[in-house]
């Protein structure tokens, strides 16, 4: 069985390239994360391997150069130490504010769906309140009001992901907890720990896993919002969105010469949109896995 | 059926009445899906009740499992109301009390193997240790016509009537005193139903199991089952030794629900008349008044709109809810076949 679900989900991807494009990509940037310490080697006198060694305190950033590959950023950041290390901390933050966004939805979700009544009201009231936020807005005052640092942002925006995956599994636990299956465990004896977590999340939860692999993109682009706006990392931080945050006084170049500092801004930023667009393409593609009728 | 031994399962008024919205904007009714029934079922006796779609027939199995509350009534079980059980108590009681589902297809995890599903019951009531309950598990698929080759398979992998053994295998693991089969061939292939019959009656005969076994059509307990009783709308309208229900019907419901199968008995085929059941069965939500069957019943008189007909005895051990029929006429059958 699990053999034949394994060729079944291959024959799919064969049929999508771009879901396959996907995990190439995925892939790649876990091979680089994999393998920072060897791609850029952490300088002896370094005190954390995430805090990018700096060439001096120029103000101006450096093109590339046999030196510094990717040139620097202002105060002379190596640019290419900060991107190999921020894809570790891109996964990080990726896994992070998913997962803890996927366990509170899941508790609270398959609370709710199960045992109706005034606690599924309750949550549900609470979530319509979070969810009438503009996301990016409320992970905002949240950082503000706990003080800037990457910890901060990945729990707020947390915060702002979880109302909607618990929205999602309650709908689909509400659904399954009428089959049969689960009358008949009851009628078994079963306690209600045992019906959620033996009978119920298992035929609910594989419709929030596709979402939530389809919003890694997402909350990656919302963390590295947060930190553009200064409101992540410190400077000198490993992470795409705090080293284009350094980059934003550049981003028109010099006077005559638009371009001047194109490595600060195109470098992390096509690390970010290829990174999204990667887990996008691998949602798609876990989606189209999973749905029994593209089989 | 001995007389001397005090029933195994007394239903004593039981209701169940779901409040249900049927527009928008209108206000709540009540439907009334199980509407005072009462009945004993005696230790290894087997005791149908039939009845049409829609009847109440699930939700009646549902409360004598007390998977769902009663709005009134009680279910004794060995003389204990169960749902003024505790917890623990129910769920030490539910070893003793099984249910084997209409849908093969919905009533198994899909997610689960063989193996895992019947080895639930186990895990459950913490009974033996890891090995011994796979023997069992294997001795029970042995028991239910299932090749032990398959224990690591999935529902999907089975055909209906396997599923269906598997689901009788689960209902059966813990060694039941009573079980409920709520209509567990109707969803089956005619030629698999025969089987999955004949195996419920062997381990009726090996386990001395007690049976309530539901069935849209008397074709199916016929032969299973010692008694049964007939409902409508919620309500039981007749019951009595099978034989004696089949042969000499007190109610007109019945009488015309004999009348729409043929029955390969000469002997009840004789005395029977042939009666067309015109209409079709009226909304739970709205139900006539006075006696529920009298749009439909041929034998309807003014009294019949008014009156609810209680359950009397009209012969030894055979109850019927209709003042009329046991004294009517009887049309001839010649007359009724045109
Ligand atoms: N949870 C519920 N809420 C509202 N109405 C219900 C509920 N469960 C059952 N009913 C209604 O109660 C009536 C009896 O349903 P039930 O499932 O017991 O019938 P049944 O005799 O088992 O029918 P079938 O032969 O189709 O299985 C139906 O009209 C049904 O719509
Ligand atoms: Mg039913």
């Amino acid at each position: 069985m699990e053999n034949k679900s394994r060729t079944a989900a291959w024959k799919v991807l064969r049929r999508k390239p771009l879901s396959l494009l996907g995990f190439g990509i995925i892939g790649f940037f876990l091979l680089i994360a994999a393998a920072a310490p060897i791609l850029a080697p952490v300088p002896a006198n370094s005190r954390s391997a995430y805090l990018i060694p700096e060439y001096g305190y120029n103000p101006e950033p450096k093109l590339p150069s046999v030196k510094h590959w990717f040139g620097t950023t202002e105060n002379q950041y190596d640019l290419y130490y900060g991107m190999i290390w921020g894809t570790r901390t891109a996964f990080k933050v990726a896994v992070l504010v998913v997962g803890t966004a996927l366990l509170i939805g899941i508790f609270l979700g398959s609370i709710s769906g199960f045992y109706g009544g005034w606690i599924d009201e309750a949550l549900m009231r609470f979530t319509d309140i979070v969810l009438a936020f503009p996301g990016l807005v409320l992970a905002v005052v949240i950082v503000s009001v706990l003080g800037p640092s990457l910890d901060h942002v990945m729990l707020s925006v947390a915060v702002v992901w979880w109302p909607s995956y618990t929205r999602l599994l309650r709908g689909d636990v509400m659904a399954i907890k009428e089959r049969e299956f689960v009358l008949a465990a009851r009628a078994l004896g079963a306690s209600d720990a045992r019906i959620l977590i033996k009978h119920i999340i298992p035929n609910s939860i594989y419709p929030l896993l596709v979402v939530a692999s389809l919003d890694v993109g997402s909350v990656v682009i919302t963390a590295a919002a947060l930190s553009f706006l200064g409101l992540g990392a410190p400077a000198g931080y490993a992470d795409w969105g705090q080293l284009i945050s350094m980059s934003k006084d550049w981003i028109l170049g010099s006077p005559g010469n638009a371009f001047a500092y194109w490595n600060t801004v195109l470098i992390p930023g096509a690390a970010i949109f290829l990174f999204v667009l990667g887990w996008n393409l691998l949602g798609d593609g876990v989606r189209d896995m999973l749905d029994p009728k593209q089989r | 059926m001995s007389r001397d031994t005090a029933p195994i399962l007394e239903i004593r008024g039981l209701k169940r009445h779901f409040a249900v919205s049927r527009g928008l904007f209108s206000s709540k009714t009540m439907l009334k899906a199980v509407d005072g029934v009462d009945f004993s079922v005696m230790p290894q006796e087997s005791f149908a009740v039939v009845g049409e779609s829609g009847c109440g027939k699930t939700t009646l199995a549902r409360l004598l499992l007390a998977l769902d509350r009663p709005t009134a009534g009680e279910v004794l079980f060995e003389g204990n109301n169960i749902f003024s059980l505790r917890r623990g108590a129910l769920r030490r009681l539910r070893r003793d009390m099984q249910i084997i589902f209409q849908d093969p297809y919905s009533s198994l995890n899909p997610r689960m193997t063989v193996e895992e599903l019947l080895m639930e019951p186990f895990v459950i009531h913490g009974i033996g240790a890891p090995a011994e309950r796979r023997e069992r598990v294997k001795r029970l698929m042995d028991a239910c016509g299932l090749a032990q080759s398959k224990i690591s398979s999935y529902p999907h992998e089975f055909s209906g009537g396997q599923r269906q053994r598997i689901g009788i295998a689960r209902a059966l693991a813990l060694n039941p005193k009573l079980v409920i089969a709520d209509e567990p061939v109707s969803a089956l292939d005619v030629s698999i139903q025969a089987q999955i019959l004949n195996l419920l009656k062997d381990l009726q005969n090996e386990m001395r199991l007690t049976y309530v076994f539901i069935s849209h059509d008397f074709s199916t307990v016929r032969h299973l089952c010692q008694r049964i009783a007939v409902m409508y709308l919620g309500r039981v309208v007749e019951m009595g030794q099978t034989e004696s229900l089949l042969g000499n019907p007190q109610h007109p419901y019945t009488e015309a629900l004999l009348s729409a199968i043929p029955i390969p008995d000469p002997n009840i085929e004789k005395k029977r008349t042939r009666v067309i059941l015109t209409g079709d069965v009226p909304s739970p939500l709205a139900p006539p008044s006075g006696c529920h069957f009298h749009p439909r019943c041929r034998y309807a008189t003014e009294a019949c709109k008014s009156r609810t007909p209680e359950l009397s005895e009209t012969q030894p051990g055979h109850w019927a809810a209709c003042p009329v029929l046991p004294f009517a006429q009887k049309p001839s059958a010649a007359a009724l076949i045109h």
